[in-house]
Order: C-alpha cells, then structure tokens, then sequence
C-alpha cells in the first residue's frame, strides 16, 4: 500500500515536470502551424493546420542562411575548443600542470558576465577587421566553450589508466603515438559528448551574436530575435524559426546525455 | 648480455629523496626480486629501470648500454604492470602485437611470433576476445604474451601476483618461474609480498626507505638477516623479537622473562628467533638447544598441518609453529616446556638495529 502511494506520487510529479517541459514545445508546434487569427486563442486546439509561416521561413527567407551559419560557427568553434582543450585536460590529468588551482582559473572565464567580455572582443574585432563575420563570433565562443570542454575532458582523460599509455611507451611508442593509438581511442565517447555540448553552446548564443554580427553573418537566434519588429511580432514564423534552432540540439543530447552526465560528474568526485 | 647495473642511482620526488645512491648488479638470465614494505622505492627503482621515471643522478646499464638517457622504447625492456595494462579498446591479439605493429614488423613474422607466443601460455582460443572478457588468470597471461613475443633483453614485474587469489596466486608463481626457465631471461620482480620474493627469486633485494637493506639468495636473506629490519619482514609467521642484554656471557630478557648462555659482553640487543625454532623439549631431536622455559599456550591457529601457537613467558609472548601431531597437547591454558635451537638465534644491536655475529 505505502509502495503504491510513493508510486503514485512519483508518477504525479513526473508527469506534471513532463507537462512543463514538454509544453512549450507544443505551443511552439501549435503556434507554427496556426492561422493567424488563432495564434492567441491557446484554448482553440482543433483548427486547420497551415503551412504557410513554415514555407515562408524555409524557402522565403534568410533563415536557412542563418542556420548554416550558426553550423559553421559551432563546428568550426568545437574543433579548435577540442585542439586546444584536449591537450590542456590531458596535461592537467597527467602532469597535474598548475596543480588544483589552475584548474579552478581556467573556468574563471566563465564567470566573467558577456556584457564585460564584449567590449574588449569588440574593440578586438573591428580593429582585425573581422566584425560582422562569424569570425569574431568563432573568436567570442572560445572564450566560453575551451575552459568548458577542457573541464570536461580532465575527467575523462582520468578515467583512461596511465599504466596504458606507459605500457604503449614500454612497448615502443613516444608518448604523443602513446596518446593517439592508446588514449585517444578510450576517450571517444567523451570527445563526442564535450563537441556535442561545445556545438549547442555555440548554437544557443545569442548575445555574441547579436553584438558581433549584423547582414550575411547573422547566426540563427539572431534570426529569431528579427522577427520581433517595429511594425508587431511575427510570432508565427518565429516560432517556426525556433523550432528549427531546438531540434537539432535535441537529437543531439539524447545521444550523448550519458557521456555528458559522465563527464560533469566525475569532475565532481574527483575535484 | 643483459645484465642491469645501477650506479649511484637517486631519485628525488621535489624535496622527497625517495631513492638513496642505490648501487646494484643484477645477473644475465636471473630472477631478481626488489621487496620491501610501501614507499620503501622498489617500484620507482623498477620504473627507473625502464625509463618511465628518470634518476636525478647516477647511471643505468642494461647489457653493455648506458641507458641513462634513453626513452622507455629504447631500452628493450618489456614490463608487465599489476593492473597488466591490457588495452581495452584491443582484443587479444591486437594486444599481443601492439609492440610488433608499433615497431612496423612486418605482417608475417607479426603472425608467426604471435602463434608461436599463443602456443606456449595457452592462449589462442582467446584471441578475438576483449580483456574485459576475460578472466584475470586469462589477463596475466595475455599481458606476459604482449611481453614475450617483442623478445626483449629484461622483462619487468611490478606487483604481477597481487591481483590474483590465494590458490591462483601459487599456480602463477610456478607459471612464471616455468616461463623464466624456457624463455632465460634477464628478470625483475617487484613485490611487497615476502613468500612471493623468496619463492621465486634467485636474488633477492630488501629494499627501505630507499635504501637496499640487504642483498643475497633466499636462503642467505632468511637464515642470516643483516638487520632487525630484515629479520621481522621476511618469514612468516615473522621472526620473534625480544629485548634484552647480554653481559657477561648470558642475554636476559627484559624484565628477567628467560635466560639464555651465550658468549659475548654486547648491552642492549634484540634477541630473535623464528617460530619453527621453538621446539618442544620432549620432541628434541639432534639440534643443539638452549635452556629450556616454562610457556603458557595462550591461543592456537590451526593452518593445515602446522599450528601457530601464542605462548607466554611470564610477561612476555612469543609466537612458535609446531606440527599438527603436538595438537592434543597444545591446548588453551596448558603449560609446556619449550627450548630454543642455538643454532637458529639471531641477536641485534638495539643502537643501530644491525645482525651480531656470535658464535655457538
């Protein structure tokens, strides 16, 4: 009886955290595909869904050109937040460079708000000439995303023995060939869970972007937070917009959600 | 020719001086074990061996090689770690040829080493398996194959029994001691266990703080200790160790537990002897004895076909070994006569802890 009540109870809880999480998705799904005259009658529910803010966004508009932005700046973000990062956490995992503090500053970066950090990466961007272009942004989300990934990593790096690559060294390898044939093959599913959660940082920044871009090199939330206008809001399309901005990192993190999990937590532990 | 020598080798871990000017040779195609207790430097000194850690000074030969310098790939040893370092992301056989592919040996003679090394420990059903398939017994031997096929000049054993049962434990012993016999290499074992150093080595180092306490065969180690550290870290049960003095040409335990004529004017000593050198008077047979001392049987461990008995001298307790047929008598509470073999005393400077020598 007491088993069933605690049931109940669990059950009850989870389905209303379920119902906040998965609402505004919804509302996001119903708003995309309702007429416009229904977008602020949440209680209708049955209507005759419309397609005309979805075509509109996907083939009438700049957004597809925003997306593919937003991919380039993440992708090109992560490979060199993994380049660096990934020497640095196996240096604080192996050599304990800088003992337990350095590895407390490296995060520091991410306690300093954005709204301080961007005016010198502004000055910084125009003076090489690269503002309004997702170079500055690349640039921007560096600053953020290394520190992350390097914290990341140090737990995963610890997990790999150094018995294995000092065996690699006995048997014959230096200790970069160590790395590469030994530890790098062991830590892949930490590698793709740090680019994963470097991609949907990157993706999910909105406020480097709309400081460091402007025409061609507007990045998706960018795009979203066009469509608030002078003339009114078009809540349609933007919802259409931000759905497309979700997906993605959606799909991405139930892959890789263990490994991420993994990842924060065994920093934790091993402090 | 593969034969280590150290010399003058240190080893400083910041203001820590874990390795104190340590001078050895150890023989071509010899088992050699380091023992000692944790930190006593029989691992860094192994480590040091393969290049994994540097000296701080001294120099290193392997063979005619000065090594001192060398990267670990470039020494020619091979290790066997106690975790035995299997790479898990490899099966059996790519573990096994991990050294020959790093090397770039050709694919043939890759195939041929591995068969023949896979024939010899028994192995080959488990080469598509995973280390995380096998058992340990199973992981050991793949590990030693890894170690084998790259015929190095030394294998390096750190801790290879430790992770292992009782039971398995002795079967590996005779395992790597079969192995040692075929393969006539150049050997060294690192272990804190002193049965697993004195069943296996030809040369054993007792190693403290840094420093070697003593070097020699099993035999010598454990019939003529150097010091009080080596006489209560080898043997076990361990050597009794009893404070006294000797004067006058008789060493009597504190507080006048027992006595015991020998010769000699010393002071303050430690007297030592081992359980198997406490005998009942009644079972003397042709060993040249001491006095004999009342004793109380003040508990008893069964261990198979030996007893370790707690007996009490007055104040004091001694641990003695008898054999099973004297179980009747070695009851809780009994009183028994018991008397020392001459022979087997050992006596100690209680100043500088280090062996007297005194003759019958």
């Amino acid at each position: 009886m007491q088993k069933l009540g605690l049931n109940v109870i669990v059950y009850s809880l989870t389905t209303i955290a379920l119902f906040y999480v998965c609402f505004p998705f919804a509302w996001l799904m119903m708003t995309s595909v309702k007429p416009s005259s229904l977008i602020f009658r949440p209680d209708v529910l049955i209507f005759t869904p419309r397609m005309d803010s979805w075509i509109a966004v996907l083939f009438n508009s700049g957004v597809p050109g925003y997306a593919l932005n937003s991919i380039i700046v993440g992708v090109v973000t992560v490979i060199i937040s993994i380049g660096v990062g990934c020497p640095a956490a196996y240096s604080f995992s192996r050599f304990k460079t800088g003992g337990n503090k350095l590895r407390l500053v490296i995060l520091s970066a991410e306690m300093i708000p954005p709204a301080i950090l961007i005016v010198p990466l502004f000055l910084l961007a125009y003076k090489f000439r690269i503002l309004d272009s997702i170079w500055a942004l690349i640039a921007a989300h560096t600053t953020f995303i290394v520190p992350i990934i390097t914290w990341f990593l140090i737990g995963f790096f610890e997990e790999v023995p150094k018995e294995l690559e000092e065996q690699a060294m006995v048997d014959g390898l230096t200790r970069l060939k160590a790395f590469l044939w030994v530890v790098f093959p062991n830590i892949r599913p930490g590698l793709a869970a740090a680019a994963v959660f470097g991609f949907i940082l990157s993706w999910n920044d909105t406020f480097y972007a709309l400081m460091l871009t402007g025409g061609h090199s507007k990045t998706l939330p960018v795009a979203i937070a066009g469509y608030w206008t002078f003339r009114g809001v078009e809540i349609s399309k933007m919802a259409v917009a931000m759905l497309l901005s979700v997906i993605p990192a959606l799909t991405a993190m139930v892959f890789v959600q263990k490994h991420f999990i993994r990842g924060l937590g065994s920093q934790g532990i091993k402090g | 020719m593969a034969k280590i020598v150290l010399e003058d080798i240190s080893k400083f871990f910041g203001n820590n001086q874990v390795l104190k000017n340590i001078n050895l040779e150890i023989s071509d195609s010899s088992i050699t074990v380091l023992v000692g207790p944790s930190g006593c430097g029989k691992t860094t000194t192994l480590r040091i061996i393969s290049g994994l850690e540097s000296a701080s000074s001294g120099k290193i030969f392997i063979g005619e090689r000065n090594v001192s310098r060398m990267d670990p790939k470039d020494r020619n040893v091979a290790m066997v770690f106690q975790n035995y370092a299997l790479y898990p992301h490899l099966n059996v056989r790519d573990n096994i040829n991990f050294g020959l592919r790093a090397k770039k040996v050709k694919i043939d003679e890759i195939n041929r080493k591995v068969a023949n090394v896979v024939d010899f420990l028994g192995i080959k059903e488990l080469l598509s398996r995973y280390p995380s398939q096998l058992s340990g017994g199973q992981q050991q031997r793949v590990a030693i194959g890894r170690a084998i096929v790259r015929n190095p000049d030394v294998f390096l054993f750190d801790e290879p029994l430790s992770n292992l049962d009782a039971k398995l434990r002795i079967e590996m012993r005779t395992e790597l001691l079969r192995l040692h016999k075929h393969l006539k290499k150049t050997a060294v074992y690192v272990t804190h266990d002193q049965e697993d150093a004195m069943s296996m080595g030809d040369t054993i180092i007792v190693m403290q703080k840094g420093e070697i306490i003593q070097m020699g065969t099993p035999q010598q180690i454990y019939q003529n200790p150097s010091n009080m550290f080596v006489a209560g870290f080898v043997g076990s049960p361990s050597m009794n160790l009893v404070k006294g003095t000797i004067t006058n040409n008789l060493f009597t335990a504190d507080y006048n537990t027992f006595s015991i004529h020998v010769n000699g004017d010393y002071g303050d000593v430690y007297l030592g002897i081992r359980p198997e050198n406490i005998i009942l008077k009644h079972a003397v047979q042709r060993q040249i004895v001491t006095e004999s001392f009342k004793a109380e049987v003040e508990m008893s461990q069964m261990l198979g076909s030996k007893l370790i008995v707690n007996l009490r001298i007055k104040g004091l307790i001694i641990k003695a070994l008898f054999d099973e047929q004297y179980f009747d008598e070695i009851s809780i509470g009994n009183q028994v006569e018991v008397v020392f073999d001459r022979s087997k005393l050992h006596y100690f400077e209680e100043k500088n802890n280090n062996r007297i020598n005194i003759s019958l």
